[in-house]
């Protein structure tokens, strides 16, 4: 009934109609509705009228006209005739309200809107339950509701019913479209089917839903017929043609290819505006670096996009274009925009990230973009790598955000790149994690480059090329990890793969010639810490003569010489790399190293000058970490226990204070630097802190067994097992030492097993400080101190075992005395060797000073005598006490012979009174029962009672005799034992009569301390062993040769804190860089001297500055 | 070549084991260790099984030495005192008292009847060469100092810390060399009692020291990690060979000299191949520093001790 150009309205009551042109329909629909209500017309031409509007996109003009077809006197006026046209109407307002409902951004009045459709849609319902309508129009509803189970229901109803009447395949279609939506493709194209079916002649739009469908199961032959189909169909269906497009260049193939740009074009032609064709051809630009055309093509489809997500993609396509024109004002604000349009799509925030780079904004912004738009996409590589490289320049940022980073890296189980890059990320915070990201990495890579079979590996790549390339820098940088893991051996063999590789020719592209020698240098690097030091010796000579500027190399030649013993070499080797680089700070470290590494302590003073005015004293080098711990080391170090002058203290007091500022300073500049907590925890130490101390020294020892192998820190251990001796925790103390020995020494530190000794003497434990001492002395026999420690112990077990209360008659008294004075007579030797040490000119390096030595002598000399004289009597003694005991022996043997001859006789006497008795016994009840027989017989009961009581006494006498007998025979032969048993007891009491004489002084510690402070022992020594309470202690001196001052117990046990260099290893700060191979090749952990150490964390350092 | 376990004993002494020594018995051999607790054992050919333990000693038995009469033994301890026995009862037969730290590693000379024993002299900056003497009033003879071999005296620097450690004879008999703490090694002339050469290139404790069967050449084993070959004639340095990972304790070279094995403390013992002049093979039996390694006289096996207390035989194949 629609006319092209007029709507007929037939006059009420005759056959007049009067034209309303659709050019010329009132603004106010009102007009409209006063003619249609005045003539009475159909109510099918209300609907027309309205959908005129809506053909004119007049929406409130058509939702006014809907509003009063549907007022409820207009309802009941058509009531028997234009049912389905109420229906219409109704359905029709009811999706006004869902279209305004679903663009209604504030919830309320989007509920609102869809309870008013869904009021209208209930009336529609009720007035037909058999129509299809209401039933589409509820299914938009629950749609809108996402409600995709709610909008199933109704079209499926739907599906079923029919529209006014006749059937209609609009359900069985939009179930299909619902399908479609939800992904269920194979649902979807069932229901096409069906509507097919039903209605061979619906439009083409169905095949396009049957060509879609195919296309999304995988099915390319059968949607290309469909499209096909559709294009016979409709020859400009240019979703069709996009979707041939498409299909040909999913193709693979060049002519595929090439066909499917031409389908593109072909579609443009046919429809330029289909906003989906446009974006598709943009995005085929783009790649193909026609930025001008993708950036128009995006702009146009910009302008046609039907939604806003629809939008968003076309406006990024446009930014991304723009972006790359340099145009990075527009393409911002393209980005900016589809962002808004769009929050969840990724790409424009990922090209915001880069723009803020290109900008030199923060990499803050950047980074926070990334990982929102990883949000959307976790595992998006391309945002991944960006990203990756920001943190990498982020450190602190970094550290937050890597969580999240290993998130996304483990949604990607195969992706070497992410692997690797976390990797890298990882190096410096967390070496393990790293380690662990590495073997990820490796173990991808192992899927095309089997390990260890390198002429293998170079046939089977002869049979097609692998999906991996070669990685020299990724086998490099994991060996320099499994290096600072400690794994050196694996790092070798992955280091001689990085080799094989980088000379493979696939990879040569990627292999700079510096980035070889640098691989050259970790080779060496590596075979030095695996033992083969001559090998690294040549190779490193090797590289200098074609580099001579390579002053690692140099650096590495001086430390071997070092470790070697060759100080000297090792100077001649730091002048040479000195002489090539002037001034170089990482040549000037080890030169610092190798001077406080002499013996020679008058050399320290040159490392403090480098350290203080050539290396922190110059500004480009302040920061240097190496040179402040050491620095600090020494300060500590110089604060002598031995200064008694008076005034000392502020000096030291002036030292504490520089080195804990050295300390603080090289933490604050990185936090994670264990050597210097560790530095802080012995100045603490030394100032008498000893809790704190211990609590520091604890932590760090913990984060260092926590690192997997990353830090070693030997030195932490052993200052928290001295911590723990100065505060009397024996045990722990002990057990941390032997631990420490074991894991971080291979057993031979003399040092340690100094500190081991003194406490376990200190613990009492005399045998075992004995071995320990034993041990040490063994590995370094000309350490005097060991050797008279050792003699001191012996001293102390000598003289305990003297003065040992014994119980009268113990057995073991003569060995033990002998053994004591076996002992006493060693230290006495030993000290008499020390004496004649001192006495030589030019040997100086004694723990002692004459005057004690000479105490000790004297002490040594005179228990001697005595102890000769108690063991000579305890050799009487026992001799005696032998032919004594042999003696009672027999006489006991004797004696309990006897007894038991005469507890036999007596046992046989009283066996046979007790036979005679029991014999009487039963005379006596025979005769009884002979006279009850007669009582029974005479009745004289009065006799026959008298005669039962004498039966009972005589039983009980029995009893009485026969215990009698038994006592006799095991309490008599007790009592003589004890009697004999007694006497070589009281013997031996007085044999040791003359004892006390020669205890006397030792035991009274009284005169012992008198005579020993004549000596001037005392003085030394006892304020150290006065807080342990055992004041006889404090006679014998004791095995840590402190010099005595007044200081705390503890002074003496804290020389151990105090080794420079040893504790200054600062974890290497090794920053990972794309294009630097060297990116960090530090040395061992290890190594034991002074010089290693120091040696070592040069090694660290000098890689951070290999980047040329 | 090769090396392959043979038998293993654990917890062979209470404490660390320092020294070991080959010794012949009836037709065969029996190993004498040394140990921290104070005693020498004897052990049966394949160290199965224990003879008598010889005691005497009062601190830890340092080293052990062989004399060529099959008769004597003779081993020192940390108080440099020497004692010599008679290896098959067990029996002291001389105690020789040494100043304490002036007795070392000791070697009994080769080629004489009567023992003689070197002692590395430790802080007497020389070798000693001890006999033996009857004494008044014991069934044991005592020390008799017969002549010395002083080392020439260094820069005043290094004086007073050079500990002489080591000692070795040749085989020949014509020379004995010593290696001290700051990697001195010097080789006398035994009959003219005079200094022939000092061998440059340690400079860390040399521990042990052994010369080549033929007596043309010197193995040194050294706390530089290093073991070195030098040419005895010219004082030259042959080869270093590197690869232990921490201080060569022990060296032993092999009677054919086609070999040598060296003990260290990284617990490993390494056998190299002396013609070749590379590593042969390292063994790992060992769990803590290994002070001792030592060929037996026929060359088919190899003991090694350590301070993990225990005993490790290999069977030699060339």
């Amino acid at each position: 009934m629609l006319e092209e150009e007029h709507i007929y309205i037939p006059v009420d009551q005759s056959e007049e109609v009067v034209a309303v042109p659709l050019s010329d329909l009132p603004d106010d629909p009102e007009e409209i509705v006063d003619v249609l209500k005045a003539e009475v017309v159909p109510f099918s031409l209300w609907v027309d009228f309205a959908r005129a509007y809506l053909a004119q996109d007049k929406l409130p003009q058509y939702q006014k006209l809907l509003s009063f077809g549907t007022l409820k006197d207009v309802e009941d006026f058509y009531r028997e005739r234009g049912k389905f046209e109420s229906i219409q109407l109704l359905c029709e307002l009811a999706a006004t309200h869902v279209d305004a409902a679903r663009a209604e951004s504030s919830r309320s009045s989007k509920t609102e809107r869809l309870a008013q459709a869904a009021t209208l849609l209930t009336r529609a319902r009720q007035l037909d339950y058999q129509e299809q309508l209401p039933s589409i129009g509820l299914g938009e509803l629950a749609l809108a509701r996402d409600d995709l189970e709610g909008a199933k229901r109704e079209f499926q109803q739907a599906a079923k019913h029919r529209s006014n009447g006749k059937e209609n395949v609009a359900g069985i279609l939009m179930l299909a479209k619902l399908y479609f939506m939800q992904g269920h493709y194979a649902d979807a194209l069932k229901m096409y089917k069906a509507a097919l079916r039903k209605h061979p002649g619906c439009p083409p739009q169905v095949r396009l839903g049957i060509a879609f469908c195919h296309f999304h199961l995988g099915r390319p032959k059968l949607a290309e017929a469909a499209f096909n189909r559709t294009l016979t169909l409709d020859p400009f269906c240019s979703s069709a043609y996009l979707g041939l497009a498409v299909l040909s260049l999913n193709s693979g193939t060049k002519q595929g290819h090439a066909q499917g740009v031409q389908l593109l074009y072909d579609a443009y032609e046919s429809d330029p505006s289909n906003p989906d064709l446009l974006a598709l051809l943009s995005q085929h630009c783009l790649v193909h670096n026609c930025h001008e055309e993708a950036r128009e093509l995006a702009a146009a489809a910009v302008k046609l996009a039907q939604s806003d997500k629809q939008r968003a993609r076309c406006v990024v396509l446009e930014g991304r274009a723009c972006h790359a024109l340099h145009g990075a004002r527009e393409a911002f604000r393209c980005y900016t925009q589809a962002r808004k349009l769009d929050a969840k799509l990724p790409l424009p925030l990922y090209g915001l990230a880069q723009l803020n780079l290109l900008q030199a904004e923060s990499f803050k912004t950047s980074i926070n973009l990334l990982e929102t738009a990883l949000q959307q996409v976790p595992g998006w590589q391309d945002a991944l790598q960006v990203l990756g490289q920001l943190y990498s320049k982020m450190p602190d940022k970094a550290v937050k955000s890597l969580a999240k980073f290993k998130e996304a890296a483990a949604r990607l189980p195969k992706s070497l790149e992410v692997w690797e890059m976390l990797a890298e990320l990882l190096a410096t915070t967390d070496p393990a994690g790293s380690l662990h990201a590495y073997k990820k990495a490796l173990d991808i890579y192992r899927a095309d480059h089997p390990a260890k079979n390198g002429a293998k590996q170079d046939m089977a790549n002869g049979h097609g090329p692998s999906a991996v390339p070669v990685n020299p820098k990724l086998l490099n940088n994991a060996a320099v990890m499994y290096m600072r893991g400690g794994n050196v051996r694996l790092a070798l063999e992955l280091m001689e793969e990085a080799i094989q590789a980088a000379a493979s020719g696939e990879a040569a592209t990627n292999v700079t010639a510096s980035n070889q020698v640098t691989m050259g240098y970790n080779h060496a690097r590596l075979q030095e810490s695996c033992g083969h030091r001559k090998e690294a010796e040549t190779s490193y000579k090797g590289i200098l003569a074609e580099f001579p500027g390579y002053i690692d190399c140099y650096l590495r030649l001086a430390c071997l010489q070092a470790r070697r013993g060759d100080l000297e070499a090792a100077h001649e080797w730091a002048t040479k790399a000195l002489a090539a680089s002037s001034n170089n700070p990482d040549a000037l470290a080890v030169q610092a190293s190798l001077y406080l590494a002499d013996k020679d302590k008058s050399q320290w003073d040159k490392a403090k000058e480098i350290l203080e005015k050539q290396l922190l004293g110059k500004h480009e080098n302040r920061h240097d970490a190496y040179a402040q711990l050491a620095l600090g080391n020494l300060f500590l170090n110089s604060i002598s226990h031995s200064a008694k002058a008076p005034g000392t203290e502020d000096r030291d007091s002036k030292q504490f204070t520089r080195a804990l500022a050295l300390f603080k300073r090289a933490l604050d500049q990185n936090p994670g630097n264990l050597y210097a907590v560790n530095g802080i925890g012995a100045v603490l130490a030394e100032q008498g802190h000893l809790a704190a101390a211990h609590e520091i020294f604890a932590q760090v020892q913990e984060v260092s067994a926590a690192s997997e192998g990353f830090f070693q820190m030997p030195e932490a251990s052993v200052n928290l097992a001295s911590a723990a001796l100065a505060q009397l925790s024996f045990n722990p103390s002990i057990q941390l030492f032997q631990s420490c020995l074991r894991r971080h020494f291979h057993g031979q530190s003399s040092r340690v097993l100094l500190y081991l000794a003194r406490a376990q003497y200190d613990a009492n434990m005399l045998i075992e400080a004995k071995q320990t001492l034993q041990r040490a002395a063994h590995s370094s026999p000309w350490d005097s101190t060991l050797a008279f420690n050792l003699a001191v112990v012996m001293q102390e077990y000598a003289v305990r075992e003297l003065k040992k209360e014994r119980q009268p008659g113990d057995p073991n008294k003569f060995d033990e005395l002998e053994r004591a004075g076996t002992q006493l007579a060693q230290a006495w030797r030993f000290f008499v060797q020390q004496k004649s040490l001192l006495d030589q000119p030019g040997k100086h390096a004694l723990p002692v000073d004459k005057k004690k030595l000479a105490a000790h002598l004297a002490f040594c000399s005179t228990t001697f005598k005595k102890a000769k004289d108690m063991i000579a009597s305890a050799f009487k003694e026992q001799v005696s006490a032998t032919e004594v005991r042999e003696a009672a022996q027999v006489a006991i043997q004797r004696a309990a012979q006897a007894k038991k001859a005469e507890a036999w006789a007596r046992q046989q006497k009283a066996e046979q009174a007790r036979l005679e008795l029991e014999a009487a016994g039963r005379q006596n009840a025979a005769r009884l029962e002979r006279l009850k027989q007669e009582w029974r017989e005479n009745e004289a009961a009065r006799q026959a009672a008298e005669q039962g009581d004498a039966s009972k006494v005589d039983r009980k006498r029995k009893k009485d005799q026969q215990a009698a007998a038994e006592e006799a025979a095991f309490i008599e032969p007790d009592d003589d034992l004890d009697g004999q048993e007694y006497r070589p007891g009281d013997e031996s009491d007085d044999g040791q009569e003359g004892a006390p004489d020669i205890e006397d002084e030792p035991e009274d510690p009284e005169s012992a301390a008198a005579r020993l402070a004549g000596t001037g022992l005392m003085s030394d020594s006892d304020e150290e062993e006065a807080p342990a309470g055992d004041v006889d202690r404090a006679n014998h001196a004791d095995p840590d040769e402190a010099p005595g001052e007044e200081v705390p117990a503890h002074r003496s046990r804290l020389k151990r804190f105090r080794d420079p260099g040893q504790q200054a290893d600062p974890p290497a700060a090794t920053p990972l860089d794309d294009n630097n191979m060297d990116d960090n090749m530090d040395s061992d952990g290890q190594e034991q001297d002074v010089s290693q150490a120091a040696k070592r964390q040069r090694a660290a350092l000098l890689d951070d500055s290999d980047d040329e | 070549m090769r090396l392959s376990v043979a038998n293993k004993k654990e917890e062979a002494h209470e404490d660390c084991i320092w020294t070991a020594g080959w010794a012949p018995k009836g037709s065969g051999y029996q190993l004498l260790t040394g140990s921290v607790d104070e005693t020498v054992k004897a052990w049966s050919e394949d160290i199965s099984t224990l003879g008598t333990n010889f005691t005497g000693h009062t601190l830890g038995v340092v080293s052990i030495t062989l004399h060529s009469s099959g008769v004597w033994a003779g081993s020192s301890a940390l108080d440099s005192f020497i004692r010599l026995w008679d290896h098959n009862n067990s029996s002291t037969k001389a105690i020789i008292e040494t100043p304490p730290s002036e007795t070392w590693q000791i070697a009994f000379q080769p080629n004489v009847a009567e023992p003689v024993v070197a002692a590395a002299g430790g802080s007497s900056n020389k070798i000693t060469l001890w006999g033996t003497e009857p004494q008044e009033g014991a069934t044991e003879e005592k020390g008799k100092e017969l002549r010395s071999y002083l080392l020439p005296a260094g820069d005043d620097k290094h004086k007073r810390e050079r500990f002489v450690m080591s000692v070795a004879y040749s085989p020949d008999g014509k020379l004995v060399a010593c290696g001290t703490q700051i990697g001195t090694v010097a080789i006398f002339d035994v009959e003219a009692g005079k200094l022939i050469s000092i061998l440059e290139g340690h400079y860390k404790p040399v521990r042990s020291l052994t010369f080549t069967p033929d007596s043309t050449m010197l193995l040194t084993a050294c706390d530089d990690m290093h073991t070195h070959l030098y040419d005895v004639k010219h004082a030259s340095l042959i080869e270093a060979f590197s690869g232990h990972e921490s201080w060569v304790l022990s060296v032993s070279c092999h009677p054919s000299g086609n070999a040598f094995a060296t003990g260290s403390s990284d617990a490993k013992v390494k056998l190299w191949n002396l013609s070749t002049r590379s590593l042969e093979q390292t063994a790992n039996e060992h769990s803590d520093q290994v002070w001792g390694v030592a060929f037996r006289p026929d060359g088919q096996q190899l003991a090694s001790v350590s301070d993990d207390k225990s005993v490790v035989l290999y069977s030699f194949s060339e």
